[in-house]
């Protein structure tokens, strides 16, 4: 699953191109699901298994990454841009990000040597970060970058024993997940949705399950791991298993599938930890308030520097995401929980 | 010599503290144009003769590079670090480093989870932030001591464009190599001897050009480092173009005759070059150069960079070569105290 997790997470696909993410799913999961991209540009992805499902299950991944877009080009060639999705200012200076068409851009700053001794010691404003890509002209520059051209951080994937260290970990991590449960064989039917537009609000979760219409669905996706440093308020941590949630800031998590995951994680010997604090948010704020409702579960990985170039995740805890969704899938399916 | 291919190994190369590997690649590629080098110290020397033994020109650009230094090593596989020369505190945040412990580690700087990002923006200090060894066993590996770099690759960007950390001051060090090799390709031998320093420590204090022009105390010196290129926000006053030219040093603290005849023998020889004065100090090993002992009239050229003692600075790879062209130009003419 790593390679898989490596050549999704150095794709280029932030919300409103997911092109090249849904091309090579697509390419993964053709022979083994019956597909369709809707409206939307989400995958619906049917797993028929050896016998129907008890409940409609769908398990979603988003496709989409946290990117920028450029607003303009100055008349010395510089690209200003607003961000896709949130990413802070501490996560943009100093970063390099690539377009689509592969020209680099660095987000650079005024010399700290010329600087007011105030200024250095804080973030520069969000507005005032300006992309160079080595253009010496407005005219120069157009050549490459125009506006509404979008970009994402440079992709560099590392990997240090159990540490995996990279950009668009939330949510490529979700999808090679996904990807795995549609290769084995299933006991029973479900679906497999890869969405679009997550990073913006939401947008796919909410109408990929107006056409799946499940009774309930897990999200897969990457949290944000407050483990760092001398912090005592951790949220979850990185290393301490699969994230499941019972409330963050767009949803009141379902109960029941919320002890049923904790319960199935520690029966199976699979490391399991609920974060500490309502925060963050994913797909499932969407899907449950959809048509008449959709019973939600959140199996998350921790994520160091999450929306960051450098997201940091322990691959024990993508194996421990897998290893529950796999079981609650097949335990929603076979009717088991519910 | 390919500007470029030179740059790229030179900034691959981790050069402060004790890291020595810059300063023996710097000291691999003048071997192709030098003689006698030796590295004294964390310092490159080497000299092309001349027809004149008597009078040396001694040409200087800094090896090391900012850098960090472990302070402490936490028990949950974090770091604390201080810094090796200016730090720019605003772009740390989720760069990737290498610290060089009994191996090397890849890791990572803390960004801040959104949830635990107060209003009030407190001061960006280097002693509040930790660095993610990425690593199991951290204490293992790492102690106090130990030397961190930024982990960066050099990458083009349009035109002739290019990017990497430590352009300051490799691209010195690059202008001086193209300046060896253009004397070679002039003939069997300059009029005088021309001394190559590639010196240490210039970050911290000069204490490399310092100590090693007391030791070989040229006639004369011409200094090379990084200049502030324009940038939105700054005024003309205080930078220089990008992409027009070398820039020539003009101070009480340089000798005017090194820097008249750097003028003269720019325009002579239709060399694009542009006006960096200063009132006095100048910040760079010139200072040093030109009280060692009894004094050695020095003169400074910079190359122009962006974003200065960060990531992402960046230059035009034909303001590296006017350099190294004003150099060679400058040195056959035979110096100006004869």
């Amino acid at each position: 699953m790593i390679d898989l997790i490596k050549e999704l997470c150095c794709l280029n696909a932030p919300s409103g191109n997911e092109d090249s993410v849904r091309d090579y799913i697509l390419g993964k999961i053709n022979d083994f699901a019956d597909i369709s991209v809707d409206n939307s540009g989400n995958i619906i992805a049917f797993k028929k298994g050896k016998k129907p499902a008890a409940h409609k299950i769908m398990i979603d991944a988003h496709m989409d990454e946290v990117g920028i877009i450029a607003t303009s080009i100055t008349a010395d060639g510089f690209v200003k841009f607003t961000t896709v999705g949130g990413i802070e200012t501490e996560s943009l200076c100093s970063k390099r990000v690539i377009f689509a068409n592969g020209t680099i851009g660095i987000i650079g700053v005024k010399h700290g040597h010329l600087c007011e001794s105030g200024e250095l010691k804080k973030l520069p404003s969000k507005s005032s970060l300006l992309i160079d890509i080595g253009a010496k002209s407005r005219e120069e520059a157009e050549k490459y970058v125009l506006p509404g051209d979008t970009a994402v951080f440079e992709p560099i994937f590392d990997l240090q024993g159990d540490f995996v260290i990279s950009k668009a970990l939330d949510d490529r991590i979700g999808c090679a997940v996904l990807i795995k449960l549609l290769q084995q064989d299933s006991e029973y039917d479900f679906t497999a949705t890869f969405s679009v537009g997550e990073e913006i609000g939401l947008k796919g979760g909410k109408t990929v399950t107006y056409t799946v219409a499940p009774e309930a669905a897990i999200v897969i996706e990457a949290t944000t791991a407050g483990d760092i440093g001398d912090a005592t308020d951790k949220v979850c941590s990185a290393g301490s298993g699969a994230v499941v949630s019972f409330m963050d800031r767009s949803t009141l998590y379902d109960k029941t599938l919320f002890n049923a995951a904790i319960n199935v994680a520690n029966e199976n010997g699979i490391k399991v930890q609920s974060k500490k604090a309502v925060a963050g948010g994913n797909n499932a704020g969407a899907i449950h308030q959809e048509l008449s409702g959709v019973r939600p579960l959140a199996i998350s990985v921790p994520c160091r520097y999450i929306h960051s170039p450098s997201g940091v995740v322990r691959y024990s805890d993508i194996q421990a995401v897998y290893d529950l969704a796999n079981l609650m899938l097949q335990k929603l399916t076979s009717g088991e929980i519910w | 010599m390919d500007i470029k291919n030179v740059l790229c190994e030179l900034c691959s190369a981790p050069g402060v503290g004790c890291l020595d590997s810059a300063a023996k690649k710097a000291a691999e590629l003048l071997s192709e144009y030098a003689d006698n080098i030796a590295i004294e110290n964390g310092s490159v020397y080497g000299v092309i003769n001349g027809d004149n033994s008597d009078y040396t020109i001694m040409l200087d650009a800094h090896i090391d590079e900012i850098g960090m230094i472990v302070t402490s090593v936490l028990e949950n596989g974090f770091i604390k670090i201080a810094q090796v020369g200016g730090i720019d505190p605003r772009t740390v945040a989720a760069q990737r480093v290498n610290i060089w412990g009994k191996e090397p580690v890849m890791g990572v700087f803390c960004s801040t989870p959104p949830h635990l990002k107060s209003g009030d923006e407190a001061e960006l200090k280097l002693s509040d932030m930790f660095i993610d060894t990425c690593c199991e066993n951290a204490a293992d590996i790492i102690s106090p001591g130990d030397l961190v770099t930024f982990r960066t690759a050099p990458a083009d960007l349009i035109g002739d464009g290019f990017t990497c950390k430590s352009l300051d001051d490799r691209s010195g060090v690059a202008a001086l190599l193209y300046a060896a090799y253009l004397i070679r390709e002039a003939g069997s031998k300059p009029p005088v001897n021309v001394a190559f320093l590639f010196s240490d420590k210039e970050e911290i204090g000069g204490m490399g050009s310092a100590t090693m022009s007391y030791k070989y105390f040229p006639n004369e010196a011409i200094a090379v480092d990084v200049g502030f290129g324009d940038y939105p926000g700054l005024s003309d006053d205080e930078t220089c173009k990008m992409g027009k030219g070398t820039m020539i040093g003009f101070s009480p603290a340089l000798s005017n005759k090194i820097t008249n005849l750097l003028k003269a023998t720019a325009i002579e020889n239709d060399i694009p070059f542009q006006y960096d004065v200063m009132g006095g100090r100048t910040g760079t090993n010139a200072d040093k150069i030109a009280i060692s002992k009894s004094g050695i009239p020095c003169g400074l050229l910079s190359v122009p960079i962006r974003s200065m003692h960060t990531t992402v600075e960046n230059l035009f790879l034909e303001d590296v070569a006017a350099t190294g062209r004003l150099l060679s130009e400058y040195v056959l003419k035979g110096g100006c105290f004869k």
